[in-house]
């Protein structure tokens, strides 16, 4: 239902977004994830109207707004700093676009109680805007957006300004309060573990491209990129040599990380051309990899014959974590680290010292090989 | 011992005592006494030369420079608010370089600047010669000894007055409440109706009180620019003074003045305590 096809976007001779292309669905929680300067606010403003592509267009149900002004889309935004008028109190600032719309005082009123009840701030209707804390103005300028039921509503990094503890309780806010309007969100977030949470789809972003939309799992557990692989989440890199598919599965392939060793690991969609010999990585999440000490490895997957890569190592690091615990060690002749995540408990009951000489092990299937040369930008 | 601070503040008071409460009571009393036949000061105290300041002559000078003053106040808030605007919204380089030539003519003689103005209108300025040529006119037009001249002299000088606090408060402005407003379903007009103007109040009130009370007593000006038909409240008062040496006419016109301006001030000092109210409209 909103729909963006080839957008552009340059400022001052530097390409700020480069064929941009997304489909959202109605309904849909969308989340736009990327590091700063990666173009995912300009996107969202021009999904506003407040900037315009050089190239591409926007269609909303069907039809294309790239031209439409702001004041005159179906869309609303809940900025960044609120951008709540500070001259207006709670009530006029939520009945702000009922006032322009000359919607009569008792409809106005019923509709701005009603708004204000959605966002759980019922009786704050007549206070100050400097009086309210910022997860408070965080509702008014989510109801002040919600008000005239657009059709999408777009957020840009809303909760970041907040302390954490309000940020967690406003993320599961939000979505529930977009399940509950069957409204399409656009968020845009450069928290990765909030796009996680919250999304139903999530296009990852860098340097004005978007490199994977997916469901959250997609995207965390089967990156396309180096970029992804490591914007979302811890990642070991383990260097070496690609050695070729995998006999029988095009889908898993070989690399040979010297010492005569060699590791079987998943090959992405974006990496199965790659030549044999060329440099790549293969990666895994610290939370895939398992430690020989606490019991014996086991294939994560039910599926028989999956391969476990397997390999020594010199515990270097224990990082106290709360409830998990991080342990790192060195492999590959001192050169890379690699690093565990385990239940804090698991940890104590293995008593684990630094220095202790312990077997990893990781799936084939938990892992992927990426190629090199495109991880620089990671 | 809680007001430590009294011994700092007293220089300041010494100095305002002395140049300020002192001359002013000066003032005071010298105008309710009476000018002799050489215009010395006769010491009998009597309303007569307030009594005289109500003749319809002075209050009709009273009014046009009252007038006067309301109206270059208009002008430079006019020309200010787009002015100041443009400043705190220019980058960095360009705000520098507009803020310079905003503070440029100050380091000219205020007399010399004056002057230049009447260059500029004169008949055989460029605006006329300007004129002429290009067809429009015949004959020059008679822009210089006016109240138009008069009028163009006080924008012109006190504009700066008027855009500088308004920068002051835009330099601050948070610009994605423009960016809400629009995306709220408001245009231009109501932009700057509903959210520019309400927020750019505490400057547009500082603004027009810099402009309008020096404006009202304002002399040199309309000296140089009116000519002799251009009578306002400051060339009276200077004239009182210094030519028909009327000193307690000219204290009593003061004293008016002087109470005006207090009064002008109390009124913008409400309007910019008035805060929201005027917004929800």
């Amino acid at each position: 239902m909103l729909e963006m096809r080839g957008i552009d976007k340059t400022f001052d001779g530097k390409a700020v977004l480069s064929s941009v292309s997304l489909a959202l669905s109605a309904g849909e929680f969308f989340s736009i994830l990327g590091p700063s300067g990666c173009g995912k606010s300009t996107l969202l403003r021009i999904l506003a109207g407040f900037d315009h592509p050089d190239r591409g267009e926007v269609y909303l149900n069907g039809a294309s707004v790239t031209k439409t002004p702001p004041h005159a889309r179906p869309v609303n935004m809940v900025f960044q700093r609120y951008a709540l008028f500070p001259h207006m109190d709670v009530a006029e600032n939520v009945a702000f676009s009922l006032r322009l719309g000359k919607v009569a005082r008792p409809e106005r009123l019923r509709r701005v109680e009603e708004a204000l009840a959605l966002v759980a701030m019922e009786g704050f209707a007549g206070r100050r805007i400097d009086t309210l804390s910022g997860g408070e103005q965080q509702r008014v300028a989510l109801a002040r957006a919600l008000i005239n039921r657009p059709k999408v509503l777009l957020l840009d990094e809303p909760l970041s300004a907040l302390d954490l503890k309000i940020r967690v309780r406003m993320q599961a806010e939000l979505r529930s309060l977009q399940r509950r309007l069957g409204m399409t969100f656009v968020f845009v977030t450069h928290d990765q573990s909030e796009a996680l949470t919250m999304s139903d789809r999530i296009a990852v972003m860098n340097r004005g491209r978007v490199e994977q939309v997916g469901s959250p799992q997609d995207v965390y557990e089967r990156p396309d990129t180096a970029f992804v692989a490591s914007f979302l989440g811890a990642m070991n890199r383990l260097r070496g040599h690609f050695a070729g598919p995998a006999s029988g599965k095009s889908t898993h392939g070989w690399v040979d990380l010297g010492e005569g060793r060699r590791f079987m690991a998943r090959l992405p969609r974006l990496q199965q051309n790659l030549p044999i010999g060329r440099e790549v990585q293969v990666q895994v999440r610290p939370e895939k990899v398992q430690l020989a000490k606490i019991k014996e490895l086991a294939p994560a997957s039910a599926a028989p014959n999956v391969h476990l890569n397997e390999f020594t190592c010199t515990l270097s690091d224990i990082f106290y974590r709360g409830a998990t615990v991080d342990i790192s060690g060195l492999f590959q002749a001192q050169t890379s680290l690699v690093t565990a995540t385990l239940l804090n408990a698991d940890r104590v009951a293995t008593g684990l010292c630094v220095g202790d000489l312990v077997k990893f092990g990781f799936c084939a299937d938990d892992a992927w090989i990426l190629s090199s040369e495109d991880s620089h930008e990671a | 011992m809680k007001h430590k601070g009294v011994g700092l503040a007293l220089p300041l008071a010494l100095w305002l005592g002395a140049f300020l409460v002192l001359p002013v009571a000066f003032v005071a009393v010298y105008s309710l006494l009476k000018r002799g036949a050489y215009g010395e000061v006769i010491w009998t105290l009597s309303l007569h030369n307030y009594a005289r300041a109500m003749d319809a002559l002075y209050l009709g000078i009273f009014a046009k420079s009252l007038m006067l003053a309301a109206l270059t106040t208009g002008v430079c808030m006019i020309i200010g608010l787009p002015l100041a605007y443009t400043i705190a919204t220019a980058t960095k380089t360009w705000r520098s370089l507009l803020l310079a030539v905003l503070m440029v003519p100050f380091l000219t003689n205020f007399v010399v600047r004056v002057y230049a103005i009447r260059v500029i209108l004169g008949v055989e300025g460029p605006i006329n010669r300007a004129l002429i040529a290009s067809g429009l006119l015949t004959e020059p037009l008679m822009m210089t000894d006016s109240l138009f001249a008069v009028a163009v002299g006080m924008v012109t000088n006190y504009l700066p007055f008027m855009t500088l606090p308004i920068y002051v408060v835009l330099e601050a402005f948070d610009f994605s409440l423009l960016e809400a407003a629009a995306d709220l379903g408001a245009r231009g007009w109501t932009i700057l109706f509903k959210v520019i103007l309400p927020l750019s109040r505490q400057g547009l009130v500082s603004g027009a009180t810099l402009v309008f009370i020096p404006v009202l007593g304002e002399y040199m000006i309309p000296d140089l620019l009116g000519g002799a038909r251009t009578m306002l409240l400051g060339n009276l008062m200077t004239e009182q003074f210094l030519k028909a040496r009327d000193w307690p006419f000219g204290a009593a016109l003061a004293m008016i003045l002087i109470l005006a301006m207090l009064g002008s001030f109390a009124v913008q000092r409400a309007l910019a305590g008035k805060g929201a109210t005027l917004a929800k409209a």
